[in-house]
C-alpha cells in the first residue's frame, strides 16, 4: 500500500483510490488551508520527518509531496521503510 | 464504527490522518447514545486543529462535542455580538483560550519592573472580566478560561531566575488573578493550561513552523494532549462526579496475595514493586481529601486482610479511611450493591477498581452503570488509569467534600444510636439537632450549585440550576435558602437547599427543595420549608405552591408537601398548595433553628 496516498486520503477525506500524483488543491475541494496544515502535520508524524515552512509551501500536489519525501530518503511503499 | 472505548483512544497515534476520519464518524452520528455538547471556542490563536482531538477524546465520556471556533484572536467582537456564531446555536460551554503572548506581549516579553507588571495585570483583569460579563449577558453556559502557560521565550534569558520580578512570578500572579476571577463569578472555571504545558514539557508543547505558518502554537502531540484534557473538563462540567471508589485488595492495594504469602510476604514498602503500590495508596488518600469515599470489595480472609490494613507499617490506608468494607467470599457484584445500599447512593455513583479482568467483566455485566476502570497489568499505570477515567474530576472542592469520609463515619455512630433507640422520636431527640438557615450568597453559591447538581433522592423537582441560573432567579426576586445541620456527632455541613420564586402576583412556587441523603428522615425538611413559608408569607403573598416532578430516584421526596400541610391541587401529587393566611407553618420539635443574617 502507498502510505502517502493513505495519509492524503484520510486527511482530505477522499477515497484512497481517487488519489493520484496529480491530486492537488486545484482539483480537491477539501484541500483548503487548514487541510494543508493537517497534511503537513500528518506527514511529519507518519514518516517521522521534520518539514520546513518552505517544504510546506511547495507541497502543491501529491506528486510534489512525493518528490520532497524522496529527497528526505523516505520510502513510501509499505514494507520499504524499516 | 459502533463504539470508541478509552482503550481504543489511548492507542491512537497523535496525527490528523488518524483523528480526522474518526472525528468525522463520531460527528456523523455513527456511535449511538452519545450526549451532544455544543462548545463555543474563542482563542487568541488558530484553534481549529484541536477539533478532531476534542471530538474523539470526549467520546469515551459519552459526549458528542460540536465545536464552533471564533475567528482568530477575536474575543470582544464575538462576545458582544448577540448574532455571533458563538451563540447561534445555544452553547453548552464557552471556552476562552488566551495565551500570554497575545494577551500581554509586555509580560510575555519579560524583564519588566514590578509597576509595569501590576499595570499589565490590572488591565488584563479588566479585559477578561469584561469578556466574562459579556458572555454572561448572553448565555448561562459555563465558561472555561485557559490560564497562562509560561511563554516559549524567557525575556531575561538565564538571568530571569535572579531578577527581583522574574517573569515566572508575573505569570503566576496573572494565573492567581484568573483563579480569583473564576471563584468570584458564577459558572466560571479554569482550564489549567499551565499545568498541561509543564506535563508535556515546553519543548514538545510549541511548534515554531505551525505557529509562523498559521498561528497554531501547538505541536500535534500537544494538540492531542490538550484535546484529551479538555475532554475531561467538558465531562466534569456537564456530569456530576462519581462518589465512591470500590477497591480490591490483593494486587491492587499491595502486590501478592495476603492469604497465601502472609502479611510479611506482600509487596508494599519503599522498594519496587511494593513502592508502586504505596504510591498508589498515597494517591488514593489524595482522592479521599478531594471528597471521594473509599470502600473495599475483596475476596479474602477478613482476618488476614484487616491485619494488613491495621498493622502493616507501610500500609498508608487504614480501616478508618474506608466508609464500607466488604471482605469475604461473596461475588463482587453483591459487595458493590451492598456498598451502594450502605452509603445510600445510586449504583451509578460507584467506580470499581480491580486488577482482575474477570472480576471487572462480571461487574460490568451485572451493573453497566458502575464505572469499571480499565486497570493496566502494571501497578505503575494505576494512577494514570484512574485519572484518565475522569471519574473524580471536581472543578471545585468544598469544605464539605474534604471531610466527607469523617461525615460518613459520624453517620455510622448515628446509625448505632438509631438501633439503640426504642422509637424514632427518641432517636431524633437524642441527636440534639441544630439547624442554621440563611440566604444564598457568593460564599455559599458553589456548594448550593453542587448540591443541585448531584442530589437525586430527596429532591422534589431535580432542577439542575447552575450558578448563573440561580443568580438570574435571585435577580427576578426569588428566595434561595441554604441549611446547615449539626448534631451531637458532628456537623453535617451545608446539606439543604430551597428556592422559591414569585409565579404571578401574590402566588409563589417552590422551584427547588432538596436535602443531601445524609440528613433524610430527620425532619430537616420541615425546618427548611417552614422558613420558606414564613418568608413567602412576609412578602405579602397569599399562596405558595409546591411542585413534585417524579424522577427514577426521587420517591423519598414524594410526600414532603403532604407531610408539611400542603393541600393537593391535582390528585396526582404533582402540585400542592399552602395558604399563606390559614396554613400552619411546618415546624419540628427536634431541631433548634436559627436564621442567619435575617
Amino acid at each position: 500500500m502507498d502510505r502517502l496516498k493513505a495519509v492524503v486520503a484520510s486527511v482530505l477525506r477522499i477515497p484512497v483510490t481517487s488519489v493520484t500524483d496529480d491530486t492537488s488543491p486545484d482539483v480537491v475541494k477539501t484541500w483548503d488551508s487548514l487541510a494543508h496544515l493537517n497534511l503537513v502535520m500528518a506527514l511529519e508524524v507518519e514518516f517521522q520527518i521534520a518539514l520546513s515552512p518552505e517544504d510546506a509551501m511547495e507541497m502543491l500536489s501529491v506528486g510534489l509531496i512525493r518528490a520532497i519525501l524522496k529527497e528526505r530518503g523516505v520510502e513510501i511503499l509499505e514494507g520499504g521503510e524499516r | 464504527m459502533k463504539s470508541l472505548q478509552r482503550a481504543d483512544v489511548l492507542a491512537l497515534k497523535a496525527s490528523p490522518s488518524v483523528y480526522l476520519p474518526l472525528a468525522d464518524a463520531v460527528s456523523a452520528g455513527e456511535i449511538e447514545g452519545l450526549r451532544p455538547l455544543r462548545v463555543s471556542f474563542l482563542a487568541s490563536f488558530t484553534a481549529e486543529p484541536l477539533r478532531p482531538y476534542v471530538v474523539v477524546e470526549a467520546t469515551p465520556f459519552g459526549l458528542k462535542t460540536e465545536l464552533w471556533f471564533g475567528p482568530f484572536n477575536q474575543f470582544e467582537q464575538q462576545i458582544l455580538d448577540a448574532r455571533s456564531g458563538a451563540y447561534s446555536a445555544p452553547p453548552d460551554v464557552v471556552v476562552l483560550a488566551l495565551r500570554i503572548e497575545e494577551a500581554s506581549p509586555a509580560i510575555a516579553g519579560g524583564a519588566i519592573d514590578e509597576s509595569v507588571a501590576e499595570q499589565e495585570l490590572a488591565s488584563l483583569r479588566e479585559r477578561i472580566e469584561g469578556m466574562v460579563n459579556g458572555v454572561r449577558a448572553r448565555t448561562t453556559a459555563p465558561i472555561l478560561i485557559w490560564n497562562f502557560a509560561d511563554p516559549y521565550l524567557v525575556g531575561a534569558g538565564l538571568a530571569d531566575a535572579i531578577l527581583p520580578t522574574p517573569q515566572i512570578e508575573v505569570i503566576q500572579k496573572a494565573n492567581a488573578m484568573l483563579a480569583e476571577l473564576a471563584r468570584s463569578s458564577s459558572g466560571v472555571h479554569i482550564f489549567d493550561a499551565r499545568r498541561l504545558a509543564v506535563e508535556l514539557g515546553r519543548v514538545h508543547w510549541h511548534d515554531a513552523k505551525l505557529f509562523h505558518m498559521a498561528r497554531i502554537p501547538f505541536s500535534p502531540e500537544a494538540q492531542r494532549f490538550i484535546g484529551r484534557r479538555l475532554a475531561r473538563y467538558l465531562n466534569a462540567l456537564v456530569k456530576a462526579p462519581r462518589k465512591c471508589l470500590v477497591l480490591d485488595l490483593d494486587n491492587t492495594l499491595w502486590g501478592g496475595v495476603v492469604g497465601e504469602e502472609g502479611v510479611g510476604g506482600i509487596a508494599l514498602g519503599e522498594e519496587y514493586p511494593g513502592s508502586a503500590y504505596k504510591t498508589f495508596q498515597r494517591y488514593l488518600l489524595s482522592l479521599k481529601r478531594r471528597g471521594v469515599l473509599l470502600a473495599i470489595a475483596s475476596k479474602n480472609n477478613p482476618e488476614d486482610a484487616l491485619e494488613v490494613l491495621r498493622d502493616h507499617p507501610d500500609c498508608l490506608l487504614r480501616p478508618n479511611d474506608f466508609v464500607a468494607v466488604h471482605i469475604g467470599w461473596n461475588n463482587k457484584a453483591e459487595s458493590i450493591a451492598a456498598v451502594a445500599r450502605q452509603l445510600n447512593v445510586g449504583i451509578d455513583s460507584l467506580v470499581f477498581f480491580d486488577d482482575s479482568a474477570v472480576e471487572r467483566e462480571s461487574v460490568r455485566r451485572e451493573y453497566p452503570d458502575v464505572l469499571v476502570v480499565d486497570v493496566p497489568p502494571s501497578p505503575l499505570g494505576y494512577i494514570d488509569a484512574l485519572e484518565d477515567a475522569g471519574a473524580f474530576d471536581f472543578l471545585h472542592v468544598s469544605i464539605e467534600d474534604r471531610r466527607r469520609t469523617e461525615a460518613y463515619i459520624e453517620q455510622r455512630e448515628r446509625d448505632s444510636l438509631r438501633r439503640m433507640a426504642t422509637n424514632p422520636e427518641e432517636f431524633l431527640r437524642a441527636l440534639e439537632m441544630r439547624a442554621k438557615i440563611g440566604r444564598v450568597d457568593h460564599t455559599t453559591l458553589e456548594r448550593v450549585v453542587q448540591l443541585l447538581a448531584k442530589t437525586n433522592q430527596f429532591n422534589v423537582t431535580t432542577r439542575r440550576h447552575d450558578a448563573a441560573a440561580i443568580q438570574r432567579l435571585l435577580d427576578e426576586g426569588a428566595i434561595a435558602l441554604w441549611m446547615r445541620l449539626e448534631d451531637r456527632f458532628g456537623d453535617n455541613g451545608l446539606t439543604g437547599v430551597a428556592i422559591a420564586q414569585p409565579l404571578q402576583e401574590r402566588v409563589w412556587t417552590v422551584d427547588s427543595l432538596l436535602l443531601s441523603c445524609r440528613i433524610i428522615g430527620r425532619q430537616a425538611e420541615r425546618a427548611l420549608l417552614g422558613w420558606v413559608c414564613r418568608l413567602v408569607r412576609e412578602s405579602g403573598a397569599t399562596e405558595l405552591r409546591g411542585e413534585y416532578i417524579p424522577s427514577p430516584k426521587n420517591a423519598p421526596a414524594a410526600n414532603v408537601f403532604a407531610d408539611c400541610g400542603f393541600v393537593s391541587m391535582d390528585d396526582k401529587g404533582s402540585w400542592w398548595r399552602w395558604d399563606c393566611e390559614s396554613g400552619d407553618v411546618p415546624e419540628t420539635n427536634f431541631i433548634a433553628v436559627e436564621l442567619v443574617g435575617g
